[in-house]
């Protein structure tokens, strides 16, 4: 697991439930994926380059636990699998004063071509990376 | 038993809402879908007065969702809504995002959700009432996730 989000929630991101609404679950969910992207090779600069894009096909999450404003957060991420166009990962955020796992989230995301936005393959750095990432860490 | 889906939510597609990618990014499918949940509780009976009366609310447990097509800038959509089931305490429910111009269906979100006492922020039971209202909406919806067929 790699830490790939690390914030705060907000008195604005509570919903009428008194609880922190299901969006800004999802808000840092996508912060991560962006890091998690970028420490895979799949930086900001290789995305404006116009050869890969990213987009995503499914997403499922669970909402384990209601946080409120003030409440300290992180996301950690790990892959779960690299297909030739296919990425999985899971993200899981967690609550930096308790420890406790607030929510779970599987992304499986497609690589694109933006000219043509169909599928294509990954660049082959992005398999190197991610060896070298999770190797450590295991 | 309709046999339809409601229109529990209609709207548009930002710039603020798409990303470096040039597409409407995940987060705001999520917000949208959220939104739609609310207009539907409210035709299930859980208006907002009601769950402010009786100390009483919602709280989502699991979500999935399959992203279909991208949404740009400009796009007009409507998520519709339908009942799968309730349990003692909660329902769970499919909402179908389309993009309004084109009929194309966008993406699809199943969520559980359960009823909350919101002063002891525990699960309570559903009413007879909300779920028998809740049957009147219920609906048969081929879903992409083979282990939570209606």
């Amino acid at each position: 697991m790699v830490e790939t989000a690390r914030g705060t929630l907000h008195e604005w991101q509570r919903d009428h439930m008194g609880h922190i609404n299901v969006r800004a679950y999802c808000e840092l969910f996508e912060q991560a994926c962006w890091q998690f992207y970028a420490m895979l090779g799949l930086t900001a600069t290789v995305l404006r380059s116009g050869a890969v894009h990213l987009a995503a096909v499914q997403q499922n999450i669970g909402y384990l636990k209601e946080l409120y404003p003030g409440d300290t957060v992180a996301v950690r991420s790990h892959m779960l699998e690299l297909r030739e166009k296919v990425l999985r990962f899971r993200h899981e955020l967690w609550n930096t004063d308790t420890g406790e796992v607030c929510a779970t989230c599987e992304f499986t995301v497609v690589c694109l071509d933006p000219q043509a936005r169909k599928s294509r393959a990954f660049p082959p750095e992005v398999a190197e990376k991610a060896r070298a990432l999770f190797a450590q860490k295991r | 038993m309709m046999d339809a889906l409601v229109e529990s939510y209609r709207g548009t597609v930002y710039p603020w809402h798409c990303d470096h990618m040039g597409h409407m990014n995940v987060m705001w499918y999520v917000g949208k879908f959220d939104e739609g949940t609310w207009n539907f509780f409210s035709m299930l009976g859980m208006t907002p007065g009601y769950l402010r009366e009786n100390r009483r609310g919602m709280a989502a447990v699991d979500q999935r969702i399959a992203y279909r097509r991208e949404l740009h800038a400009g796009d007009i959509v409507t998520v519709r809504s339908g009942i799968l089931g309730t349990s003692g305490r909660s329902v769970r429910f499919v909402h179908e995002m389309r993009n309004a111009a084109t009929d194309e269906i966008a993406a699809l979100t199943l969520l559980t959700g359960v009823f909350i006492d919101t002063g002891a922020r525990k699960a309570c039971a559903l009413p007879q009432p909300l779920r028998d209202r809740c049957e009147r909406f219920k609906v048969v919806y081929d879903l992409p996730w083979q282990d939570c067929q209606t």
